[in-house]
């Protein structure tokens, strides 16, 4: 039916179309048309709908809500299932937050995208130029051009940096500019975003999502893709690998994130996956011989571009900001030696600072020879004289902002002039003038938002990203746009609860008006790659070497995974134990599962005959749900999700995902205090403990990073056991220190209640050698400790093998092989002494005696060797990681 | 579970061993020409071995008209892998130092002989209005002037303070020579600030170096600079060695000196005036120039990003030994 839609040239829908569609008012949108005068980016002033906007809202016509409403939350949970997230500083919880993206895109049709398009890149070479200039010659100082104070005064400005030519003269690899509509209808410029410009990521998951969301939508809009253009950034990257390298076909190039507490972080993993890079944070790199390195489990090895996202300042703690813990000392030796590339060039941040704008139509002059198209928003530096009696005389209608941030991302400190605050800022500006300027207040355009069951209008502002390719600077067709929390709100952030959208770059077809139909027929017969493909949404995992740090982090991981999963299935047998009729136990009979689990912390130590069941079910309780609990459940989960967090890059996204299901469960309250609802959270979490397992047994590559990663698992579970043999002895010391014993039965019971075997019963019930071969030396069981050691030690035989740093001639792999080798050895010597011990001696309290003293005899080994294990692990392939306290 | 990265700058721990000089206030300054042979050895001990070091230092003294160098010499031991020799963007020497090989010690020496000239400072009343200045570095029309900008803003270690320019204003009346304003602010300062070498480390804050009026030459040059800058007017760091006079009937001790700052004033042209707070004196030939910056933080002598090392012990030893005029 919609094939049969034409539209008129000027771009107004005909009275036959309108009542089809629906006009404007039936759309149920109000352009917000308050006192002051704003541009509404879908309604002409004349209420009309614009041209590029019909077809997108014919496809959603008649905005059924119900429709929507299953949009909004298939996008919802897109984003969930692809935890795209973002941080918000400052906050108490310390949270990630989903990240807010509406499903109307902003639409912009090709002919004014031509235009921002040459604006945004000659803007680009304008600023790298710029850079080049106050890095080096200082031209426009001489000529009078640029005030010596945009230099001296600006906190940007890195000293050190300072005739640092970097490769190709590439400051600007990756380049931003938040682009804000006037009521004019003109574009102009609000910031730009020249040392670690974040988004672009963001961007392209925003297109991924809602390149699915809206697919019947998209299909006949031709609709420019993004992704070419960041094969364009990955080539333009790798165009600029230093010359004389090692001889490796290939340059490493690395993405520098400050790691998992960055507010971006999300978008550093999506951007490494994306690109094909390795996700690196400061302390796997080192400089060597003026080069830098990255540790690997196995070896230095160069690299040659790093992407960094960590900002200027903190990029090398021995010239720069020298408590930074997120850069690499010596970069900037290594980057005047010439063997690195880093992208943005150490000191791009520079020329972001508001003070520039006032001076950049002349600069642009003499720099490029060109005018300069895109307009900033009017700003006054008040360091000139006359610019600050300007300003300080129309502090009521000005914006005063910092002229010299040297903070980049998505947060500006602004100071909206109120009338209390117009004496204060007065003041401070004459103070320290050249700090500042004043800049006209932008009263940003409106675009639909999709709220509360219908479009409302919210200001907007467009980020446009620039990359360097090999031939020239490329811009990406779309772009990261941003919406305000409310209604006339003109600060847009997404630090202050601001949201997104996707960028819709429309072909010329689409703009002019076409028909519906013939464009269709068109893109059926046209190569299919002109029509936008939605983006691979699956996240990549981060390739390349393993970093050091990251082996650590994956085997520590794989500890922690396995300890949550020890303490939970613990808690779980207590409880289903003890409260279960059928079964019948008392406080004695779990006594063994309650000394296992005060000896992990879990619970404190508890003497059966001064408690109650109740009492010690609101014990577990409090394991399970107190956040202050230091070895409770919600702490072993925060460790393990912060480990796993910092490596995210090296798990697969359904093992990433079934982990944060994990870490999710535990954030429960407000339920009736009973011990049906307490077992019932605890299979939830040995449910979903088991998933994880099953999710890494399933989705990881047998690589280093899983072996790491397992060699932990293994490890954890063979002291577990351990600690399992050793907490059920039979033995309990009093307060009094008295000793008194657990009957055997009861303690057998127990163990294989925990550990989930079927024992086979012998002539006199339960009998104490099956059930410990069963969980000891049973070498086709999973479980049992015989198992643990045989996979430990057939991971250490695939690690890369390193020698000991001290020189000596065993390697330390060969070392913790050895010590896996005796540890096996002393499983079965330690049942069969055990077993022997039950049989011969008739006192109960000797024969336990005996026992526990030849199961001590066989363990005491194990319990040195695990830890030494871990150890030697950690010596091989861990340490040389970090650099430690002087 | 894990180390942390760590960074350590022993330039912190450096200033503990370095207390300014201060010479007597009999003493009277010397403005003829000098020569000195100056020895400035730095010793750090760790606990445990280093693996990994790099520092940059600066050790190297700056070359200027009237300072000539006759011989020059840093030691460093263990060998390093790197030494390379770099011009900071103020104009110092700076030498980078990559430490490749493990050690439990490291030394850096430097020995040299230098021949000092009188400064052609002049007459202080025959400088400009200090009004005059302060607007020829707001509206640069030079190159000098357009140099001194790189000193007339706030810097890491001399934040902008309120009481800064207070405590300026008396010495800065409408109209007063630059030199002599200058002049007049150092020697109050000499006057009311107690000489203190356990009152601040080079970490204490300047506000309270103007709340408590004590400290050591670093607090001294950098509370005077704050007060030139808080009134639009340009001054330089500067760090560099003192003649010290024995008490009489005393030997020199060798080893016993130290280094010391002060700042120069910029007072137009090619014009800039060294003034000493600590002692409230002029610039002399007394006085040997290492390099200057905005603040401390640009010219520490030596900093440092270690891997390894467990606890550091520093000694420094400055010996600054006037000998015969060139024959």
């Amino acid at each position: 039916m919609s094939d049969t839609f034409t539209f008129d040239q000027s771009g107004s829908l005909s009275q036959e179309q309108l009542s089809l569609l629906g006009d404007v008012p039936a759309l149920g949108y109000d352009p917000n048309r308050g006192a002051e005068k704003i541009y509404d980016e879908i309604v002409t002033g004349n209420g009309h709908l614009r041209a590029h906007w019909q077809s997108l809202l014919a496809r959603l016509t008649p905005l059924d809500s119900k429709e929507m409403a299953e949009r909004v939350e298939e996008s919802t949970r897109l984003l969930r299932q692809n935890d795209v997230t973002y941080t918000i500083y400052g906050d108490p919880q310390n949270s990630e937050r989903l990240w807010p993206l509406d499903v109307m895109p902003l639409l912009i049709p090709a002919d004014e995208w031509r235009t921002i398009s040459a604006g945004v890149v000659q803007r680009a070479r304008l600023l790298n130029a710029l850079l080049q200039d106050i890095y080096g010659p200082r031209r426009m100082v001489t000529e009078g051009l640029l005030p010596a104070p945009l230099i001296e005064a600006n906190a940007g400005f890195l000293r050190p940096c300072h005739d640092v030519l970097p490769q190709g003269g590439t400051y600007l690899h990756l380049y931003a500019v938040d682009l804000g509509r006037g009521a004019d209808g003109q574009w102009s410029v609000l910031a730009d975003r020249t040392e670690t410009p974040s988004g672009a990521g963001y961007a392209l998951e925003n297109r991924s999502v809602i390149g699915r969301v809206l697919s019947d939508c998209m299909d006949d809009a031709r609709i420019e893709p993004l992704t070419p253009f960041f094969n364009t950034l990955r080539d333009g990257l790798a165009a600029l690998a230093p010359a004389n390298q090692s001889g490796r076909s290939a340059p490493r190039i690395v993405l520098l994130t400050p790691g998992p507490y960055n507010e971006t972080y999300f978008e550093h993993l999506y951007l490494a996956g994306h690109l094909g890079i390795t996700l690196v944070q400061g302390a796997d790199l080192t400089v060597r011989d003026r080069r830098v390195y990255i540790k690997t489990v196995s070896a230095l090895e160069p690299v040659d571009i790093i992407l960094r996202r960590v900002d200027d300042k903190f990029c090398d703690p021995l010239e720069l900001y020298r408590d930074s813990a997120l850069g690499v000392a010596g970069l900037i030796e290594a980057v005047r030696a010439g063997t690195v590339t880093v992208a943005n060039a150490l000191g791009s941040g520079a020329v972001q600072a508001n003070a520039f704008k006032p001076f950049l139509p002349a600069l642009s002059r003499a720099l490029l020879g060109e005018a300069l198209t895109l307009p900033d928003v009017p700003t006054w530096w008040c360091g000139g004289k006359s610019e600050q009696s300007h300003v300080l005389a129309n502090l009521d209608r000005l914006v005063v902002r910092p002229a010299f941030s040297a903070s980049s991302i998505l947060r500006a400190p602004v100071l909206e002039t109120s009338l209390a605050e117009q004496d204060k800022i007065a003041a401070r500006i004459a103070a320290s003038p050249s700090d500042f300027v004043g800049q006209t207040r932008v009263a940003l355009s409106n675009a639909p938002v999709w709220e509360n069951g219908r479009l409302e209008p919210r200001p907007v502002s467009l980020r446009v990203y620039v990359a360097a390719g090999p031939n020239g600077f490329v811009v990406m067709p779309g772009g990261l746009t941003r919406t305000s929390r409310a209604a006339g709100a003109h600060i847009v952030s997404m630090q202050s609860g601001g949201g997104s959208k996707d960028t819709w770059v429309l072909d010329d077809a689409v703009s002019r008006g076409r028909a519906l139909g013939q464009r269709q027929s068109q893109s059926q017969s046209s190569d299919s790659n002109v029509v936008a493909m939605p983006e691979a949404a699956v996240r990549q995992m981060s390739p390349g070497a393993l970093p050091s740090r990251v082996a650590d982090s994956l085997y520590w991981a794989g500890r922690y995974a396995e300890r949550t999963a020890a303490a939970v299935r613990l808690l779980r047998t207590i409880i289903s134990s003890l409260t279960d009729p059928a079964r019948g136990w008392d406080l004695r009979d779990a006594e063994p599962l309650l000394n296992l689990a005060a000896y992990q912390r879990l619970l404190p130590w508890i003497e059966p005959a001064e408690y109650t069941v109740p009492q010690v079910v609101a014990l577990v309780q409090k394991a399970l749900t107190d956040p202050q609990h230091p070895d409770g459940i919600r702490a072993l989960l925060k460790r393990l999700v912060g480990t796993a967090g910092s490596v995210r890059d090296r798990l697969p996204p359904d093992c990433w995902h079934a982990l944060t299901t994990l870490g999710r469960a535990s954030h429960f309250s407000g339920y009736r205090a009973s011990a049906v609802q307490v077992l019932l959270r605890l299979n939830e979490l040995v449910t979903l403990s088991t998933s994880l397992a099953g999710a890494i047994e399933e989705s990881m590559p047998r690589n280093d990073s899983w072996r790491f990663l397992e060699a932990g698992k293994r490890l954890e579970r063979a002291i577990h056991l351990v600690a399992v043999l050793r907490g059920t002895s039979g033995v309990r010391r009093g307060k009094d220190d008295k000793i008194t014993f657990v009957s055997e039965a009861r303690q057998l019971q127990a163990i294989a209640a925990l550990i989930g075997v079927s024992v086979p019963l012998g002539p006199t019930g339960l009998e104490r050698k099956s059930v410990l071969e069963a969980i000891l030396i049973n070498g086709n069981d999973p479980r049992t400790l015989i198992y643990q050691l045989v996979s430990l030690n057939a991971h250490l035989a695939s690690l890369p093998h390193v020698a000991m740093r001290d020189g000596a001639t065993v390697s330390v792999v060969a070392l913790a092989a050895q010590r896996v080798g005796e540890a096996m050895a002393m499983v079965p010597q330690g049942v069969a002494v055990a077993a022997r011990g039950a049989q011969n001696l008739k006192k109960q309290s000797e024969r336990l005696d005996q026992e526990n003293n030849s199961i001590r005899a066989a363990f005491s080994i194990l319990d040195n060797v695990l830890p030494d294990i871990s150890n030697l692990l950690s010596r091989a392939y861990f340490t040389h990681a970090f650099a430690r306290r002087a | 579970m894990r180390d942390v990265t760590f960074e350590s700058q022993i330039s912190e721990q450096m200033n503990a061993n370095v207390s300014a000089a201060q010479v007597q206030d009999d003493a009277p300054p010397v403005n003829q020409p000098m020569r000195y042979r100056i020895r400035h050895k730095t010793t750090c001990t760790y606990t445990d071995e280093i693996q990994h070091a790099q520092h940059t230092l600066h050790l190297n003294p700056r070359v200027l008209p009237r300072q000539t160098f006759t011989r020059n010499v840093i030691t460093v031991d263990p060998p390093p892998a790197r030494l390379v020799e770099h011009v900071d963007y103020f104009g110092n020497p700076i030498t980078y130092l990559a430490l490749e090989t493990a050690h439990r010690k490291l030394l850096v020496q430097v020995d040299f002989e230098v021949e000092v000239a009188p400064s052609p400072d002049g007459d202080l009343a025959s400088t400009p209005a200090w009004e005059t200045i302060r607007d020829a570095i707001k509206a640069p029309g030079d190159m000098a002037a357009k140099d001194a900008n790189i000193y007339a803003f706030a810097s890491t270690m001399i934040p902008p303070l309120p009481g800064l320019a207070e405590y300026a204003a008396p010495s800065f009346t409408p109209g007063r020579p630059i030199g002599e304003a200058a002049f007049d602010l150092v020697e109050r300062i000499h006057a009311e600030f107690v000489f203190d070498s356990v009152a601040t480390t080079i970490a204490t804050p300047l506000v309270e170096v103007l709340t408590n009026r004590r400290g050591v030459c670093q607090d001294f040059a950098q509370f005077a600079i704050g007060c030139l800058r808080g009134l639009g007017l340009s001054a330089r760091y500067v760090s560099g060695y003192l003649r010290t006079v024995p008490p009489p009937g005393q030997k020199r001790l060798v080893g016993a000196d130290a280094t010391h700052a002060w700042l120069s004033v910029w007072c137009g042209g090619d014009l800039w005036l060294d003034f000493d707070p600590t002692n409230g004196t002029r610039g002399s030939t007394d006085m040997v120039t290492l390099a200057w910056g905005r603040d401390y933080d640009d010219v520490s002598p030596m900093r440092g990003v270690l891997i390894g090392g467990g606890s550091q012990d520093l000694t420094v030893e400055v010996d600054v030994e006037p000998l015969p005029a060139t024959p």
